[in-house]
């Protein structure tokens, strides 16, 4: 946030705005490893998995590795000629041994590399599950201000598709590569303790094959990058043709779209058959690529070591060992790449400044006699545009204060500033006498009940919703709360009653239902000071909209009230009413005070008489 | 307009194979599969050849050289095998994604908004795609398993019947694990995204609703209970991936079970002399190669069942017919401009509500009808009911004397041009979208246009002027600069009948009269229609209606109505008073 003052010449530089992994001005983002580093740091927790995981691959590597070796040994001592002087018993029992072992080495493999690969999957997890805990975490503590310029809809990329780029990172981009580092390193060194000459015809196949597959993998990418970008095009063509299908026909535009279509459609096939062009190279590149390197073996065993049959044999056996890992190398490091990035914008994120933390020694909050007053409050959203200017004024403890004025006048500010939402730039707040700063934000908003202007409510039962007004609240207390704001009688006649789910495809409640359930959520909370941001909805029938008062008075009921008021009936029975204008107070008084003195509260209400909202 | 006629039936799939793309599948495919399976035969002879020593360098150089040149040959026969019915997946969907535009775009917008757009839209994605790689991925490896397997066994039987036996056996089981494991991790998979789904929505939830949570001090509650989510996420995933670890190794422990039954079986009947140790070679080079066409066989099954799935909704989608259609006997050109308008006792129901009853009115050539009412009231409907958004149940419609149902659609979007509320603009630049329907636009009607919306203010601001893109990949434009372009759009081409559907609902007030005065000054002889909350606008109109729960309640001349003290007066003085109190607000 301070980033904004210092930023005063570009005026509408939006990245201001973005959570970006360039701090400190350098165009330079930080370096990979700076996010490996902070990756591993969440790995710690993890770690005994991770040394578990380390020696399950080992065996894994040895187990795999050992195969051939046996089939050297199978091939040499008893298969080739050179082993005929044995008896031809020995040598079936010996073959049957070495069969035997390798049954179980085969067995070893086959657990090791599962377990290895389980084990991963769960750390990786875990890992994750941190990961996404903190993100939630950081954005529940981020500043209100900051998740406006944030806006909600970047928060969510952060804590899903980027947390899904992470998890294919971890499981990828480190685990994946290690192992098949391993392994690869694994196969090579047990193929130079074979036969070092043969080895190093071998080698020579690693650079050709990594060379080719990567080359392809790239204009692979190149082709769906392009693909990817032709099928957007083309959905948002879509999009646009049939939301504005209307449009397109009275304008009598519809051939012109399906052409566009039909042109962008073909962009998508032309990419799309790039793709695959490049793509069913893979394969072949494959066969090419072991033909060649069984080629070179024969040649370099007919030149080096014509009587080593074993060892060929050993060598086509390991053959698959090399391919394997060197095939998805090629594909992880480029995983690697793109993963990282999400993981800078990730990073940056949880870099982001907290709310400021409360207060060392707070002062203790247990009751709350109503007091409140404001003193030379100054506060804007952004720089420019103030919106309360040295506001001030006093409320007493039991009174009931509507606050009225025009759109913008800075009413819901008023009320935002008193529970913390946002603070106040200067002068101050005080509760009871105590600067509200000097609270713990829990304890401040404990005492504070905030009527909304939408009723939000969670997934979860209707007893859960209202209950989260108090922690372990029991059904009971539930249902009475429900009771006193009139929400009891449509709850019971729902299916399953306080038990009907809220959540996503389950019951949809009107909007005056959910006021409803909402006060009562706040009755339950039973805090000594409301803060109303709005009255009941104009969306609502008028036997709702009785009921909605009524709650309204139950949970008003001898407590401090401040309202936004845009109802006369209630302003008219407000103890003390607030008069604001572009951000100041320009009265204050009773109803019939203010219409004596003939101001600008006078012409509000007269707007309001006809039903006018202000 | 093309008259297209709707043949609503997705073509069968026979339709999009060429005979003579067939063929060469199945011919690249025998190829490679031969080239590939010689391949085994030719490494076992070196291997026998080495072991024995029988080979002179130069005889081993030969014989390498054939072995490359044999895998060259096939690596290349490979690959055309491959891109040949592969690349038919891009343009099956290709043609698919045509046909199903086509008649998207010839139904009527109710029956989209029926559908939803966002499901169309995808289903017009991965349905298209599934049917594609059916026939594409699908044909491709079933082909591809039918030929290797046939010619590897073949191959193998002749060889040594009893390895091929062994392998034989082997394989089926390979096959039936892969099946079982692709249908559970299918299952599982569908398991792990319901939850991902869950969490995500979890998260919308606190992070919109981070107001009231953090007034209620929820954060601890909610941290907890995102926790507990992630356990069962955790939980999902484990399970899917107690699955899924299993499907590579137990492969790979099939082939390693197979190569030491081999080397075993093989082995002994290599000690007794039987065979040699270069077949040991082949076959395990075949059970390599025949590996894996023999596990694609369960993949290809699920794709087509899967594309079997999309067609039939594809279908569904295909089988929406359009209700607003031209009557055979339409007229296409009038003798003069259609500009009077009558509704006779027209009546329409939707979803089962009757938006409108009995609406009767007339319009003469000329005049400026203005039409009011509450949200819901039935006065967007009623407007557009006279481009033939939708028929009205009961009564009829004229322009100019004709029923609506009469006209050529050509003749009657000729004659009448919208504003709506909530344009569409579509992404092109900003002059496009404004000459969207005139082909050939003469510089002066340009400006106009531009001049009466009151665009030509806001054109210096935008980097490009006219030329600027709109949309997604360019510019947002502010509500009031869409409905300002909508405006221009709809005078550009002067339309006998102009209708504003409250459109200068996001305009600011005073360029709200501005645009006001300058339309209607530039107006001469055109119609107007105009739907509008506000009573600067219109109190410029002849004739004004008021609408309730789709029923007029008042109409006639402003003045008129102002007199008489109903809902039009109520509008008016409210009005009076908002801008008294707005005054200084600015």
């Amino acid at each position: 946030m301070s980033k904004k003052s210092t930023r005063s010449g570009g005026a509408s530089a939006p990245t201001s705005n973005e959570i970006s992994g360039n701090r400190g001005g350098r165009g330079r983002p930080r370096s990979d490893r700076h996010y490996l580093k902070r990756m591993l740091h969440f790995a710690k927790p993890y770690r005994l998995g991770l040394v578990v995981g380390l020696i399950l691959l080992l065996l894994q590597v040895i187990s795999t590795n050992v195969m051939p070796l046996l089939i050297k040994k199978a091939i040499d001592g008893y298969l080739s000629p050179g082993a005929a002087e044995l008896p031809e018993a020995d040598r079936i029992a010996g073959l049957k041994q070495l069969a035997i072992w390798m049954g179980a080495m085969a067995g070893g493999m086959f657990v090791f590399r599962i377990s290895h690969a389980y084990l991963m999957t769960w750390v990786g997890q875990h890992v994750l599950r941190d990961l996404r805990m903190e993100v939630f975490r950081k954005v529940l503590s981020l500043p209100m201000r900051r998740i406006d310029q944030l806006r909600i809809g970047r928060l969510m990329t952060r804590a899903t598709s980027d947390l899904d780029a992470l998890q294919d990172l971890i499981r990828n981009g480190f685990i994946g590569l290690l192992a098949n580092m391993l392994l690869l390193v694994g196969a090579m060194i047990f193929i130079w303790l074979i036969e070092w000459r043969l080895a190093l015809a071998f080698y020579l196949v690693i650079p050709v094959l990594v060379g080719l597959l990567t080359f392809i993998n790239r204009r692979s990418r190149k082709a769906q990058r392009e693909a990817r970008s032709a099928v957007s095009m083309l959905n948002s063509s879509t999009q646009e043709s049939l939301s504005g299908l209307f449009t397109l026909r009275v304008f009598n535009q519809r051939d012109r779209m399906r052409e566009r279509l039909v042109t962008q459609s073909d962009e998508f096939r032309a990419a799309r058959t790039r793709v695959v062009d490049w793509n069913t190279w893979h394969f072949p590149i494959l066969e090419i690529t072991r033909a060649f390197a069984v080629g070179i073996l024969v040649l370099a065993c007919g030149w080096w070591a014509p009587a080593q049959t074993g060892s060929l044999v050993a060598f086509l056996y390991f053959i698959r060992y090399f391919f394997r890992p060197l095939e998805e190398l090629a594909e992880q490091s480029q995983q690697l790449q793109s993963g990282l990035a999400s993981a800078e914008r990730v990073f940056a994120l949880l870099d982001e400044e907290e709310i400021p933390p409360d207060p060392e020694q707070p002062q203790r909050l247990d009751h709350v006699e109503g007091q409140i007053e404001f003193k030379d409050v100054n506060f804007a959203y952004e720089e420019a545009h103030p919106v309360l200017r040295n506001l001030s004024l006093k409320i007493q403890p039991g009174q009931f204060v509507a606050v009225v004025g025009a759109t913008g006048a800075g009413k819901s500010t008023l009320l935002s500033l008193l529970n913390r939402f946002y603070d106040v730039e200067s002068g101050e707040i005080l509760l009871d006498g105590f600067n509200i700063q000097s609270f713990t934000l829990s304890d401040l908003r404990k005492h504070l009940g905030m009527v909304q202007q939408d009723p939000m409510l969670f997934s979860g039962t209707v007893a859960d919703n209202i209950g989260l007004g108090r922690e372990g609240a029991d059904q009971e207390a539930i249902e009475a709360a429900a009771c006193r704001v009139n929400a009891h009688r449509f709850i019971e006649k729902m299916e399953k009653g306080y038990q009907t789910d809220l959540g996503e495809g389950g019951y949809r409640l009107s909007t005056g239902q959910k006021q409803l359930i909402a006060l009562a959520r706040i009755l339950l909370q039973d805090p000594e000071v409301i803060l109303m941001l709005d009255e009941a909805t104009a969306s609502v029938d008028s036997e709702t909209e009785l009921l909605i008062q009524e709650g309204l008075e139950a949970v008003r009921n001898g407590r401090t009230c401040i309202a936004i008021a845009h109802r006369l009936s209630t302003i008219q029975h407000a103890d003390l009413i607030l008069v604001m204008r572009h951000g100041k107070l320009v009265e204050q008084g009773t109803h019939q005070q203010l219409l004596l003195s003939d101001g600008y509260y006078r012409s509000l209400v007269e707007a309001m008489r006809i039903g006018l909202k202000v | 307009m093309t008259h297209t006629t709707f043949s609503t039936k997705l073509r069968p799939i026979r339709d999009y194979l060429r005979l003579r793309l067939l063929l060469g599948t199945v011919l690249l495919t025998l190829v490679a599969s031969v080239l590939a399976l010689w391949l085994p035969r030719l490494l076992g002879d070196l291997v026998d050849g080495l072991v024995d020593g029988s080979f002179s360098k130069s005889a081993l150089l030969k014989q390498v050289g054939i072995y490359m040149g044999v895998a060259l040959i096939g690596a290349l026969f490979s690959k055309w095998m491959r891109q040949l019915p592969m690349r038919w997946g891009p343009r099956v969907g290709h043609q698919l994604r045509i046909r199903l535009h086509r008649h998207l775009l010839q139904l009527d917008e109710n029956q989209i908004h029926d559908r939803r757009v966002g499901e169309l839209m995808s289903r017009l994605q991965s349905d298209v795609n599934s049917v594609a790689d059916m026939l594409s991925m699908g044909g491709q490896s079933l082909v591809r398993a039918v030929f290797t397997l046939g010619i590897g066994f073949t191959i193998m039987f002749r060889r040594s019947p009893s390895l091929a036996l062994m392998v034989s056996l082997l394989l089926p089981l390979l096959m039936f694990i892969g099946f079982l494991l692709i249908h559970s991790i299918r299952f599982r998979h569908l398991k792990v995204q319901e939850q991902l789904g869950l969490i995500s929505s979890f998260c919308q939830e606190s992070f919109g609703g981070l107001r009231i949570l953090r007034g209620l001090g929820l954060g601890k509650i909610r941290t907890e209970r995102f926790k507990i989510l992630n356990q069962e996420f955790i939980q999902r995933n484990l399970s899917l991936s107690r699955i899924e670890v299993f499907a590579m190794p137990l492969i790979h422990a099939g082939f390693v079970l197979g190569n030491v039954l081999l080397l075993w079986m093989g082995g002994v009947q290599v000690i007794r002399g039987q065979i040699q140790i270069g077949m040991l070679v082949e076959f395990q080079q075949y059970l390599m190669i025949m590996q894996w066409p023999a596990l694609s066989i369960a993949w290809t099954l699920s794709l087509i069942l899967r594309g079997r799935a999309s067609q039939g909704r594809l279908q569904e989608i295909l089988d929406a017919v359009p209700q607003v259609t031209e009557s055979k006997t339409r007229v296409t050109s009038a003798p003069e401009s259609l500009q009077s308008i009558r509704y006779e006792d027209v009546s329409l129901t939707l979803n089962e509500t009757r938006v409108l009853k009995n609406i009767s009115f007339e319009v003469q050539p000329g005049q400026r009808l203005g039409i009011t009412g509450p949200t819901g009231s039935g006065k967007t409907v009623l407007m557009q009911l006279l481009l033939r958004r939708q028929d009205p149940d009961v009564g009829r419609i004229l322009l100019g004397g004709y029923d609506l149902r009469d006209l050529s659609l050509d003749l009657l979007y000729n004659q009448i041009r919208i504003a709506p509320q909530e344009p569409i603009l579509f992404s092109m630049s900003l002059e496009e979208n404004i000459k969207l329907a005139e082909g050939d636009v003469s510089d002066e009607n340009l400006e106009r246009a531009l001049y009466v919306s009151a665009l030509d203010r806001d054109l210096p601001q935008l980097a490009e002027g006219l030329k600027t893109r709109i949309g997604e990949r360019g510019v947002t434009l502010s509500g009031g600069q869409r409905q300002r372009c909508a405006i221009a759009r709809a005078l550009l081409s002067k339309p006998e009948v102009l209708l504003l559907d409250d459109s200068l609902s996001a305009v600011d007030t005073s360029t709200e009269s501005l645009i006001l005065e300058r339309l209607l000054s530039s107006l001469d002889r055109q119609t107007l229609c105009l739907i509008s909350h506000r009573y600067a606008a219109l109190r410029h109109c002849d004739q004004v209606l008021v609408l309730r729960d789709g029923e007029i309640i008042e109409r006639g001349a402003p003045d008129d109505l102002l007199e008489a003290g109903g809902a039009f007066a109520d509008l008016a003085e409210r009005q009076r008073l908002q801008a008294a109190l707005e005054v200084g607000d600015e």
